[in-house]
């Protein structure tokens, strides 16, 4: 059961980490962002040509963080800021972003997967009877430290609070005299500096590849939808929670049907919490 | 008299432009090219297919147009026209499959996935279709009789894993982890839950997970908790060596055993600069690889492969370089390079052609393809951490019964 309930925990914080950049510029734009599994991508690359080229881990990993903020920002100022008063669009454009980044990847890196090596590979933590390879303790605690940082920015700063604001509505902060564009830029590098830190800490559990976000960025969105659409409180506890349940379901119905788990809570909640699992009344990043 | 040139000009373009055309197309002539198709992965997840049969097509076609072959008394040397099905045979595939058929007019087409996808079209046009790489149970060769393939299928090599795993590692019990959804992995899996009962191996437990997951845990959890004396992972390389990686990260350090035909430089790709330590304690079941063969020709062909493209030659390169050899043979005996129907009969009847390097077991009337199946030698292979490459530890066959037969043990794989 802790052994579970451990894998669980590792998994909500990868789906955290990923659906919190997610909600985020939910939050801001009302766009559902799809590019964000080939942002994810675009931030593993780096990280794994640096280390293959011989550069230390954590430098490689901050490269690889500050490509997803840059691509991130790219998708905002090339695609989604020409469509802000377009809704309709957004989820088509998304895609289409989407399938752009992860062909790029396909052409310049090709379909192979690869494996981002770390230095702490080989270390297995054992206690109490569970374990926990060193790469999923990694995620854990960079996703812990990732999101504590984006609560402070959001809680502590002015330039939080002004997205917040943006996030809560729209017109009154533009009233406010809060720039607009800028706050969309902003959402759009914290979101891509999340996607960049997911894929550091979760490509080593799994493998680079052009296709290596598609199944996670599924269940984020479940964890968006379960946590309320654009809350970041929400969308960390939708993760722990979701993927808790898929652990339990995995190990004690059956590990074939893990991602239906999520599916079906998230039809659940929508039955009984419409608002999601931290309600909503107006939307928010916070 | 200048317009009797010109016309006299535009009709010989055109006629030698038609001439020029036809033998392209296949109807041949002497000194014509025959253009055959091939549907690869050549991009999206199972691109670690496509590049490498391409490559070794490519140095089939050199080999056998170096000499061109025969068909009804005209000499012709042939060409392949590819088409990548981006890995997704159901869509992109089955559009190249129709324009190679239809546009193209090609009389045999050679592909890695997609058997079922191809069905509907291959009745609709028939011609005979050559598969090089899927030997997913139950088989292909059932979906249509235009397949033929070029490899044994999972039964012929399935149970030797089980066979050496009980009687040189003493293995009483194993765990299987399947990747659910996956056809090839759930044949296997299938297949080593019959094996093990005629060994008399336990099957301590079977976990699944979701084709397209990424992370394993709980299948892991599942089959190590049954504490079993081996794992045996049920998927094709792509899908296992990330398993593998994370069996390995759980701290799981008994022996592994799949029948994906892993090569070093996909382990090294896939699992890192671990990979000599993760690869430790694996065996690995299926068709002899030509760099294990004990085939002169074949070696000298994974020596040559290894030398020209750099990279560890995996089973389906000696089966792709031999497909142009096949199809010559078969048009020669056939009598023509166009007649669909005649290929096809021809290709039940043709013998093992010369110049292939698979090192091919004929049937007993020494015919390549014995119910549409052509076969080569099956074995189990071993990882080599100080030369960190694979070794032949066993080559066997499997009779009608399933039972492994004229098993040969390697005392020193590694040598």
């Amino acid at each position: 059961m802790s052994q579970v309930l451990v894998n669980g925990v590792f998994l909500g914080c990868l789906f955290a980490v990923v659906a919190v950049g997610l909600t985020l510029v939910f939050g801001v734009m009302e766009v559902p962002n799809f590019a964000h599994a080939g942002v994810i991508v675009m931030a593993a690359y780096p990280t794994w040509w640096a280390t293959d080229a011989g550069a230390p881990f954590a430098l490689a990993a901050l490269a690889g963080v500050a490509a997803g903020g840059v691509v991130s920002v790219i998708t905002e100022v090339v695609a989604y800021r020409w469509i802000i008063d377009k809704p309709w669009a957004a989820p088509a454009v998304a895609l289409g972003l989407m399938l752009v980044l992860q062909n790029t990847a396909l052409n310049m890196y090709g379909g192979e997967g690869r494996s981002l090596d770390t230095p702490y590979d080989d270390v297995l933590l054992e206690f109490a009877g569970v374990s926990l390879s060193g790469v999923k303790a990694a995620l854990i605690v960079l996703a812990v430290l990732s999101l504590i940082a984006l609560h402070l920015v959001l809680s502590r700063t002015s330039l939080g609070r002004a997205m917040r604001a943006v996030a809560q509505d729209r017109e009154a902060a533009a009233m406010l005299g809060i720039p607009m564009r800028r706050q969309y830029t902003l959402a759009f590098l914290i979101a891509g500096l999340l996607a960049g830190v997911a894929a550091v800490a979760y490509g080593p559990t799994y493998q680079v590849s052009p296709y290596m976000a598609d199944e996670v960025l599924l269940s984020a969105f479940v964890v968006v939808v379960l946590g309320g659409l654009g809350s970041v409180a929400g969308a960390v506890a939708g993760g722990l929670v979701l993927g808790v349940v898929e652990s339990l379901g995995a190990a004690y119905i059956s590990s074939a049907y893990q991602s239906a788990f999520g599916f079906l809570l998230l039809v659940i909640v929508l039955v009984l919490r419409p608002g999601g699992l931290v309600g909503t009344n107006a939307r928010r990043v916070a | 008299m200048y317009l009797k040139s010109t016309s006299a000009l535009i009709a010989g373009a055109l006629l030698a432009s038609t001439a020029a055309c036809s033998a392209d197309s296949g109807s041949g002539g002497d000194g014509g090219t025959v253009t055959v198709g091939a549907i690869l992965s050549m991009s999206g997840i199972y691109s670690t297919l496509g590049p490498p049969e391409k490559n070794a097509m490519e140095m089939g076609l050199e080999a056998l147009n170096e000499n061109g072959f025969t068909v009804d008394g005209e000499h012709y040397e042939m060409r392949i026209k590819y088409a990548d099905d981006k890995s997704d045979a159901a869509t992109t595939g089955v559009a190249a499959l129709r324009e190679l058929v239809q546009s193209d007019n090609v009389p045999v087409v050679a592909f890695g996935l997609g058997a079922d996808t191809y069905v509907p079209q291959v009745e609709r046009t028939p011609l005979p279709m050559i598969n090089i790489l899927d030997s997913v149970y139950p088989s292909i060769l059932d979906l249509d009789e235009h397949y033929f393939r070029t490899r044994g299928d999972s039964p012929t090599y399935v149970p030797g894993c089980l066979n050496y795993a009980k009687n040189e590692l003493d293995i009483q019990s194993v765990s299987v982890i399947t990747a659910a959804g996956e056809a090839y992995g759930e044949g296997l899996t299938e297949l080593v839950g019959q094996a093990a009962e005629r060994e008399g191996i336990d099957i301590a437990a079977r976990s699944e997970f979701p084709l397209g997951a990424t992370d394993y845990s709980n299948a892991i959890n599942e089959a190590v908790a049954a504490d079993p004396d081996a794992i045996y992972l049920s998927s094709v390389t792509a899908v296992i060596l990330p398993v593998l990686k994370q069996l390995r990260q759980s701290g799981y350090d008994g022996p592994v055993l799949h029948s994906s035909g892993v090569n070093p430089e996909q382990a090294e790709a896939i699992l890192g600069s671990g990979f000599n330590s993760i690869m430790e304690n694996n065996y690995d079941c299926a068709g002899t690889l030509p760099a294990t063969s004990s085939e002169p020709a074949t070696t000298a062909f994974a020596e040559e492969y290894q030398e020209r493209y750099n990279e560890y030659p995996q089973d389906l390169t000696m089966w792709a370089y031999d497909f142009p050899f096949i199809v010559a043979e078969a048009m020669t005996q056939a009598g023509t390079t166009s007649d669909r129907d005649a290929i096809l009969e021809a290709l039940h009847e043709i013998g093992v052609p010369e110049g292939t390097v698979s090192g091919w077991l004929p049937g007993e009337d020494g015919r390549l393809f014995e119910e549409r199946m052509a076969r080569t030698a099956s074995e189990v292979t071993t990882w080599c951490p100080e030369e960190r490459t694979l070794g032949s530890v066993m080559t066997f066959d499997v009779d009608d019964n399933g039972q492994v037969v004229d098993a040969v043990l390697n005392e020193e794989p590694c040598a």
